[in-house]
């Protein structure tokens, strides 16, 4: 068994149009990554369109495409040329295509950290002071689409994937089939200073205050770039509000310059806090292996689990990829119960004999969630 | 599983509220589903056909019934079948090799054939269908059904064992397409130079699209899903769990033309009627029939009067044994079979025929003798009070229908469970990951079918019917008649006299509608008996459009085919099932809603060509081929994931709704139409869907990438 200590490493995560795909595998194989997690995801945004040659004014509803996910673990030292050379690469400055973050994370037995082969002419400028928002949502809940929400506040561009839920609802008995356990998780790049206005306002409007609404925290962000294009197709200026700031942004070098003013009834949303008071764990392994290791961790004080799908895609030397399927089950669990979560995963690891498995853990802050803790 | 965990018990309180809730929603999804062919139906009788629903409280509940057994169905498919079809498919490749995974595959694949009873929804399609005219097809349906079944399930296992080893080994399903679609294209071609493998196109195309019922689909669908998951090969999008069913549509129309050619060496040529009844063939006749009384009930069941004529040899024997089917009814059951008098009256018999048999009933009523049968509802009044009767005695059907639904469900569902069970148990040595919800799922998918199928033939087929069987008449010219009533003792005075317009006179009396109306009609001298002062009057109904406006006619029927298809296939419970799990697979970037909603326009269109077909009597290899190839182009322009869905909608178009009320329809317009067999209606209904999920995904990928595309021109700039 290797040695059970955490390592701090670079969660570099791409999100990029399904269509830049391949280019982004081939990108990434050239610099030297030999395996990367790839999960299937959707970008929403609003297509202003005009209706019946303008009679019926514009309107702007919601867009998908299709998006792909991929992240890559490097060392901290090299996460800030591997993100400059997939801004480059990827032309990512131009709004629309994508956003690449790096996310400082401790992570345990995970797969051999590559050596990054990069000659890289200048750096870009990325900016700094981001927090990722991570919304937690039942499909079919009583909430209003969190994407739809952080869409009509001017928020950002959200991602969404599809997982299933795991909590509660496996202790009702056959009533648990009333509770569909499709989630969807939202994520949201927003700059730092708004994180928590915003936080408040997508909970307020989104209607997550209401029971069955859903669950929503914040992880930080080292640096990165965001894909800021809100809205696409029919547009009746030079230049897109967005490329605008994004271009202020460059110039600036950092969000802050755009602070937002909230009015959120700070009655109906409990303020949340800022300080890192849980971590976000993610535990990634086969397809179909987890159900054991979440029950055990929920046993010490996990409070449910969302699962995604993920895909492992190894790349080889031939430029031909392999995948395989593993599932990502995420929990945020205070920090006094860490220890116990991750001692407990563990335990079963080591009685089922199972070394495919690899856990990260972040600082999460900003914990919202409809239910009241114990 | 390391500890037992500890359930949550609500109180009541809590737990009604949330099953109501939940109930509450997965019943709004299946009125919504519903709603269309309903109100379609209903506004199809009163506006076009002008006429209210008969039966109505029967229809409203056999309604009622479809949504409640749509939504127990289906969700006993998401419950029960399709995480266990996913369970298993993840754990084969896990732990056997791929020879076990195929061989399952093909035992799967021929075993749902068997299960599920679509061969026989096309024995009905073939009730026309006629020994010397078209012998070879007539082989197939009537006498050879065992080997059309093999043939079928051969292909099916095929497929799916195929099936399996593309997810397995990570093949996309272009190159399948690529080799299937052809070869199958160039045999029907080649089939459409022979005089009696001709007719056998349409019925092997119409297998492929049969063939994947309900439970299968869903339960191939995720089985593929959970082995593609569970398999470690290259190209992603190939392994989508997708493209089952488009092989299982392909391979069994390649066993069915397979089986044509054996059978066809030892099948006689297609002969004229007479021929085929007289003296001198009858002793081949016997040989390919089976008995000298089979070839009797043919002439009867199948056969026109040339038939029977040709049968009896002299014409003093012929009218006897006419006769005879009023005066003996045991005599008239044998030789009829399912078909009461009037329907065979009403479809078989020519006017001689119809008049030996109406003056022998009404000799019969003169004498008040007792008349076994009911001739037409409402041409003796004083029968109407049987008509009533019967009226009664259909409801009490219900629990036989019901019961005989149960079983048909049963023998659906069971034995594939049973199967997959069976594998997970001994092969996988695994077992249910959550067993009280499975087992609720099954219970539910089971009782769901039940319900549904009961409803649909007490709700939506019946109404259905109502409006198929009038509608042929709307494009004809003729007045069309509505009941024959006798009035007797009736006075020639009570007439009027009126001039025409050419300056003739005529002679009118008047009658009294239901609504009260006064309506002068003409008095018909032939049909008032001076003898008994009794005149038979014949209610007509007014032309529709009147003149000779067949072209608007024909553009209802037209429209009635395009609304039954989209209506009945947007309800379709197996396409829902396929429509959520694009959607997941998808992550949403294609809906659920708009799949459906592809697919049904496509049937629709596919229903109305059909149709189209059947009134013009266009060979199916002219709208086959083409058809085909342009798909094969289209095909080459999808992205690989489009390709799969695109290709199974195809195949799921046709379930428990679509099947009996779209052949219905097709009967019905083929009857009335006299045309040989109604095939051919769902294998455009497999086509267009195809076609028009093609165009749909080529439209919605450039759509997404276009913004994409956007900014790389920007950047080359």
């Amino acid at each position: 068994m290797n040695n059970f200590e955490f390592i701090e490493v670079s969660r570099i995560t791409l999100v990029i149009h399904h269509g830049l795909s391949k280019v982004a595998l081939k990108l990434f194989k050239d610099i030297g990554i030999k395996t990367l997690m790839f999960e299937s995801a959707r970008t929403a945004r609003l297509r202003t369109k005009t209706n019946l040659f303008d009679i019926l004014g514009i309107s702007d509803p919601i867009e998908d495409s299709p998006t792909d996910i991929f992240r890559i673990i490097t060392t901290t030292d090299d996460s800030e040329k591997v993100i400059s050379y997939i801004i480059d690469k990827l032309d990512l400055k131009a709004s629309g295509r994508g956003s690449v973050y790096s996310q400082n994370i401790l992570e345990l037995n995970g797969k051999a950290i590559p050596e990054i082969k990069i000659d890289l002419h200048g750096k870009n400028t990325l900016l700094h002071d981001l927090t990722l928002i991570t919304g937690i949502q039942s499909v079919s809940g009583s909430g209003e689409n969190i994407s739809k929400v952080a869409l009509r506040l001017g928020a950002g561009v959200p991602t969404v994937s599809l997982g299933k839920g795991t909590g509660i609802r496996d202790r009702l008995g056959l009533l648990r089939i009333t509770i569909s356990p499709e989630k969807e998780i939202t994520y949201l790049l927003v700059p730092s200073f708004d994180a928590n206005g915003l936080q408040n306002l997508l909970i307020e409007k989104g209607k997550l205050n209401r029971p069955g609404g859903g669950f929503m925290y914040q992880t930080p962000i080292k640096y990165g770039l965001v894909d800021s294009q809100v809205t696409v197709g029919y547009q009746n200026r030079a230049a897109s509000l967005e490329q605008i700031i994004a271009a202020i942004d460059d110039i600036k070098k950092g969000t802050s310059w755009r602070r937002r003013m909230f009015e959120v009834d700070e009655d109906r949303v409990l303020p949340t806090k800022t300080s890192y008071t849980h971590k976000e764990i993610s535990f990634i392994c086969p397809v179909e292996h987890s159900e054991d290791y979440i029950h055990a961790a929920m046993d010490c004080g996990a409070a449910g689990a969302t699962m995604t799908l993920l895909k492992n895609v190894t790349l080889n030397d031939d430029n031909s990829y392999d995948f395989s399927n593993y599932e990502n089950a995420i929990m945020c669990v205070r920090k006094e119960d860490e220890n116990k979560v991750i001692d407990a995963i563990l335990n079963i690891a080591n009685e089922k004999q199972e070394n495919n498995w690899i856990i990260q853990k972040i600082p999460a802050s900003s914990i919202y969630a409809t239910y009241k803790k114990k | 599983m390391a500890t037992e965990r500890k359930k949550i018990h609500f109180p009541l309180k809590v737990a009604l509220p949330m099953i109501w809730n939940y109930i509450k929603n997965k019943l709004k999804e299946q009125i919504k589903a519903v709603a269309f062919i309903i109100i379609y139906l209903v506004a199809f009788k009163f506006i076009v056909l002008q006429s209210s629903p008969e039966n109505a409280v029967q229809v409203a509940v056999g309604v009622g019934m479809v949504v409640c057994g749509l939504a127990m169905f289906l969700e006993g498919l998401f419950l029960g079948l399709m995480p266990l079809g996913d369970r298993v498919g993840v754990q084969l490749p896990q732990k056997t090799n791929i020879f076990v995974i195929m061989g399952f595959g093909l035992l799967l694949g021929f075993g749902a054939t068997l299960a599920e009873p679509s061969i026989s929804t096309l024995r009905l399609a073939g009730e026309g269908v006629t020994p010397w005219a078209t012998p070879l097809l007539y082989r197939f349906l009537e006498l050879e059904t065992n080997m059309l079944i093999w043939a079928v399930g051969a292909g099916v296992g095929v497929a799916v064992a195929c099936g399996m080893a593309r997810f397995y080994y990570g093949i996309g399903l272009k190159p399948f397409i690529y080799v299937l679609v052809p070869v199958t294209l160039i045999i029907t071609v080649y089939f459409g130079f022979d005089e009696n493998l001709k007719y056998v196109i349409n019925l092997a195309w119409d297998t492929g699209g049969v063939t994947t019922g309900p439970v299968t689909v869903p339960l191939v669908l995720a089985m593929g899903i959970g082995i593609s998951k569970a398999s470690k090969k290259k190209n992603s999008a190939a392994s989508s769990g997708l493209g089952v069913v488009t092989l299982a549509s392909l391979f069994p129309v390649l066993g069915v033309f397979a089986v044509a050619l054996y059978l066809n060496n030892t099948t006689p040529e297609p002969m004229n009627e007479s021929d085929f009844f007289s003296k001198n063939y009858r002793a081949e006749a016997v040989k390919m029939l089976g008995s000298e009384e089979e070839v009797n009930k043919i002439a009867f069941q199948r056969g026109t009067s040339i038939a029977r004529h040709s049968y009896y040899g002299n014409s003093e024997k012929y009218r006897e044994a006419i006769l005879s089917l009023v005066d003996n009814p045991d005599n008239a059951k044998k030789l009829l079979g399912n078909l009461t008098l009037i329907e065979w009256l009403s479809r078989k018999a020519n006017e001689d025929e119809k008049k030996l048999i109406t003056e022998r009933i009404t000799e019969k009523v003169a004498e008040k003798k007792p008349v076994s049968v009911i001739t037409n509802k409402n041409e003796i009044k004083s029968k109407k009070d049987d008509f009533q009767r019967e009226r009664v005695l259909n409801k009490f059907d219900f629990s036989s229908i019901f019961l005989r639904e149960m079983r048909l469900a049963i023998y659906a569902v069971v034995p594939l469970v049973l199967l997959l069970l069976l594998v997970l148990v001994f092969i996988l040595k695994d077992r249910l990951k959550k067993a009280d919800e499975s087992i609720l799922g099954i219970s539910l998918s089971l009782i769901g079918m039940a319900i549904l199928t009961t409803g649909i033939q007490l709700g939506l087929s019946s109404l259905g019917n109502q409006i198929g069987r009038t509608l042929p008449m709307v494009y004809k010219t003729e007045a069309q008649e509505t009941g024959r009533y006798i009035f007797k003792n009736f006075k020639k005075d009570t007439m009027i006299s009126a001039y025409n317009h050419r300056g003739q006179l005529n002679k009118y009396f008047y009658v009294v509608d239901d609504s009260n109306n006064i309506k002068a009609v003409p008095f018909d001298e032939s049909r008032y008996d001076a003898s008994t002062g009794n005149y038979e009057y014949v209610r007509t109904k007014d032309v529709l459009w009147t003149a000779k406006l067949t072209l608007l006619g024909m553009a209802f029927v037209c429209l009635f085919a395009f609304g039954m298809g989209y209506g009945s296939t947007i309800a379709e419970p197996a396409l829902n099932a396929l429509g959520i799990t694009i959607e997941e697979m998808t992550v949403g970037t294609v809906k659920r809603s708009k799949v459906v909603g592809t697919v049904s326009i496509g049937v629709g269109t596919g229903l109305l060509v059909g149709v189209l077909r059947l009134i013009f009597d266009i060979n199916a290899c002219y709208l086959l081929v083409p058809g085909y190839l342009v798909l094969l182009i289209l095909t080459y322009f999808s992205d690989e994931e489009f390709t799969g869905l695109a290709w199974d909608s195809g195949g799921v178009t046709t379930g428990p709704i679509t099947v009996p009320l779209v052949l219905a329809m097709g009967l019905g317009i083929g009857g009335g139409l006299n045309v040989v067999d109604g095939f051919g209606i769902v294998s455009m209904a497999s086509l267009f869907p195809i076609l028009t999920m093609l165009i749909f995904g080529i439209r919605i990928r450039n759509r997404q990438n276009s913004h994409l595309k956007a900014t790389e021109e920007a950047n080359n700039e």
